[in-house]
């Protein structure tokens, strides 16, 4: 069949969006499909979002295939005959993050009336799909709340999981992400100086912008981590990630609210590693059962510490945990082969 | 220019997109892609759907182009109308063509659109389109005499050419100059693969002939099966019309007698025939095939016919003579490596 993909990137940062657009289109053609990529900038910008969305609307793919597959908004505002929308999020700043400290502070009323347009047309196009899928139950849910349409949870999956492998259960835990606020690596940090045991934590990934970089830092060195906590700023290769995963003691990951449970939650299972979350991570919540398959405690930093500590000094716990993690992938039917079936249907 | 930092540019490479098609300028914009990134740019190329069935679908495309954005690229380098309208501070335009229905093939049978008063608007909004975002730029390079000179001609605007250079020339190899003709590229109406075809049909060459390349419509090859099926000579014509893959079309340039393309007014040197010197094949071309007909130094580097219907067909008897074609295609190499193309100087003019 020839499929088109659509999404929308922001230059030059290697979103999970992105990754999903990639590893879709691979496994696509794995499947014997012909496929289309298009990835077109956008910039999420109060001033200028609805601009952009009319532009997506406006560029005619309505013959690119028997089927398009939109990703990443406002790529779903395209008009096609056969489009099925793989939805990844909302533009949280507008929704779910609305109320929050990450939302718009003050609501104006520009901003509330561009919230009511991007809702309106995020209706329309989404009842114009022949299907619609999220990532997440919570990315599902919020469909319906602010949409009122139904999505089936499709959960993507790593690529290439065969790569993923425990080497050893050792002396750190590892976060793998991009370095920003809503991830909140500086929780991370604090809860680091309160553990009891030579547990190490090592923040692998980029800052988004320099100065979540310098605040991570500052957090570094106020609280004398230096010996325990390792910040290089860089972005990892693959192998490299594999390599940490291999070896570490267990994946940790703090987003606030997270639309889905994470690339990482998943390569750590991969891996045979459990992920430590908050119990307001979001979608990791779906993934993680505390205790069994991961351990999710109150975004607090001595709680964290305490799991860090114990996972530590109870390697073979670390290690019945990453397994259950392992099974939790198939418990939850996550595979490329179920993914390809239900964005040609 | 700010910079992240090192002389290392975030660099956005723009292009159209249509539906599983490859052509010319999608070679470029990976080319590109590959050569900045081999020299330390941060790089990403974006391409963007463009329909033109209908004057209205191209008045969306240019509308859509003037309400997008590109965040945080240093710089951005479009290939193709209208994706130069997309606003950005440092827009490095390398124009491949205009939108040549408003321009050199109005009034001719490729203008597309029946004359009349959408027509006619559509003429006015895209000249206005670009004397706004071609005019603003901070450079623009054409990559072609032909595309230089129309842009002066149609839209009073001054430029600089900036020939495309072979994509990976290494790839390209000499060998013997066996018996047969290439002609390649994509096959359609404009490229005139049918003229060429009918032209060595009607020649008494005794050298047989390849015509490699996908379809653009189906009729487009229906055309030259049909002319090949009816015709005594048509034993001697093998017709390979599908997407032909790197080292059939690398093996082919490398053992033919000559290559053949004779598109209507191109506006480049043309890929086919810059491939053809790359493996020291002499070009055979008509002269009114623009920018091919500028490369080819006629019974030095090739024969440029008269037009297509007007000595094609004894150029192929011409080059009959293996030693002859040979000699062609050594000088037609020599007048590639005159023209200085390497991807190292042309970056370096591209990014001053």
């Amino acid at each position: 069949m020839k499929v088109a993909v659509v999404s929308s990137v922001h230059p030059f940062i290697k979103s999970g969006a992105r990754i999903i657009v990639d590893s879709l289109e691979r496994q696509l053609r794995a499947h014997g499909h012909e496929v289309e990529v298009l990835n077109i900038p956008v910039q999420f910008s109060p001033e200028t979002y609805l601009d952009q969305s009319l532009a997506f609307r406006l560029l005619d793919v309505s013959e690119w295939g028997e089927r398009l597959i939109a990703v990443r908004a406002p790529s779903h505002l395209m008009a096609h005959p056969a489009k099925n929308v793989w939805f990844i999020h909302h533009w949280r700043y507008l929704f779910d993050l609305w109320d929050t400290p990450h939302g718009p502070d003050p609501k104006t009323h520009y901003l509330r009336g561009l919230r009511d347009m991007v809702q309106s047309s995020d209706t329309v196009a989404l009842g114009e799909a022949r299907n619609v899928f999220a990532n997440s139950k919570v990315v599902a849910d919020r469909v319906t709340q602010y949409n009122g349409v139904h999505a089936d949870v499709l959960y993507p999956p790593v690529e290439f999981p065969e790569r993923f492998s425990a080497s050893d259960y050792g002396d750190f835990l590892v976060c793998v992400s991009r370095v920003t606020p809503i991830k909140r690596q500086l929780l991370m940090v604090q809860a680091m100086a309160h553990v009891k045991t030579d547990v190490r934590l090592v923040l692998a990934g980029r800052a988004d912008y320099p100065a979540a970089a310098v605040a991570v830092d500052r957090l570094i060195e106020e609280l004398g981590l230096s010996k325990t906590v390792s910040f290089t700023n860089e972005w990892v290769s693959e192998a490299e990630k594999e390599k940490l995963f291999a070896e570490c003691l267990a994946n940790v990951y703090l987003p606030e609210d997270e639309d889905s449970y994470g690339y990482s939650t998943l390569e750590a299972a991969h891996s045979g590693k459990c992920t430590i979350t908050t119990t307001d991570s979001g979608g990791v919540m779906e993934f993680v059962q505390t205790g069994l398959s991961g351990f999710s405690v109150e975004p607090d930093p001595l709680e964290l510490a305490e799991v860090f500590d114990r996972l530590y000094s109870d390697r073979d716990l670390a290690k019945q945990c990453g397994t259950a993690a392992l099974y939790r992938i198939g418990e939850l039917g996550i595979s490329w082969s179920s993914v390809v079936e239900a964005l040609l249907r | 220019m700010k910079s992240s930092g090192g002389g290392r540019l975030r660099i956005a490479v723009l292009n159209n997109a249509v539906p599983f098609i490859w052509g010319g300028a999608e070679a470029l914009a990976e080319n590109l892609n590959r050569e900045l990134t081999l020299r330390g740019h941060d790089v990403e190329v974006f391409r963007y759907p463009l329909t033109w069935g209908s004057p209205t679908d191209v008045q969306r495309a240019l509308v859509a182009a003037q309400l997008l954005e590109v965040p945080d690229a240093d710089i951005v380098i479009p290939l193709k109308f209208p994706v130069y309208g997309i606003p950005h501070p440092h827009r490095r335009i390398w124009l491949l063509h205009q939108f040549r229905q408003v321009y050199d093939f109005r009034g001719t049978p490729h203008q597309g659109y029946p004359p009349g008063p959408e027509y006619e608007r559509l003429c006015a909004t895209i000249e206005a389109f670009d004397q706004e975002n071609l005019r603003n730029a901070d450079k623009i390079f054409c990559n072609a005499h032909v595309t230089q000179r129309r842009l002066a001609q149609f839209s009073n605007i001054g430029s600089e050419v900036l020939v495309c250079p072979v994509n990976s020339p290494e790839r390209f190899q000499s060998g013997a100059y066996e018996d047969f003709y290439l002609a390649a590229g994509r096959i359609d109406s404009a490229k005139r693969q049918h003229d060429v075809l009918a032209a060595y049909l009607a020649s008494t060459c005794s050298t047989r002939l390849v015509i490699m390349g996908p379809p653009q419509l189906p009729s487009d090859a229906e055309r030259l099966v049909d002319a090949v099926r009816s015709h005594p000579r048509g034993h001697m014509v093998d017709l390979r019309l599908r997407f032909v893959d790197e080292e059939e079309k690398l093996d082919l340039f490398s053992r033919a007698r000559a290559v053949v393309y004779a598109p209507v007014d191109e506006d480049s040197y043309g890929y086919v025939a810059m491939e053809a010197a790359q493996s020291r094949r002499a070009v055979i071309t008509s002269s009114d095939s623009g920018g091919v007909a500028d490369f080819v130094n006629s019974e030095v580097s090739g024969l440029v016919a008269a037009s297509v219907t007007d000595g094609l067909s004894e150029a192929f008897v011409t080059l009959d003579d293996p030693g002859l074609a040979e000699q062609m295609g050594q000088a037609s190499r020599q007048r590639l490596d005159d023209l200085g193309l390497s991807w190292g100087a042309t970056l370096d003019r591209l990014l001053a």
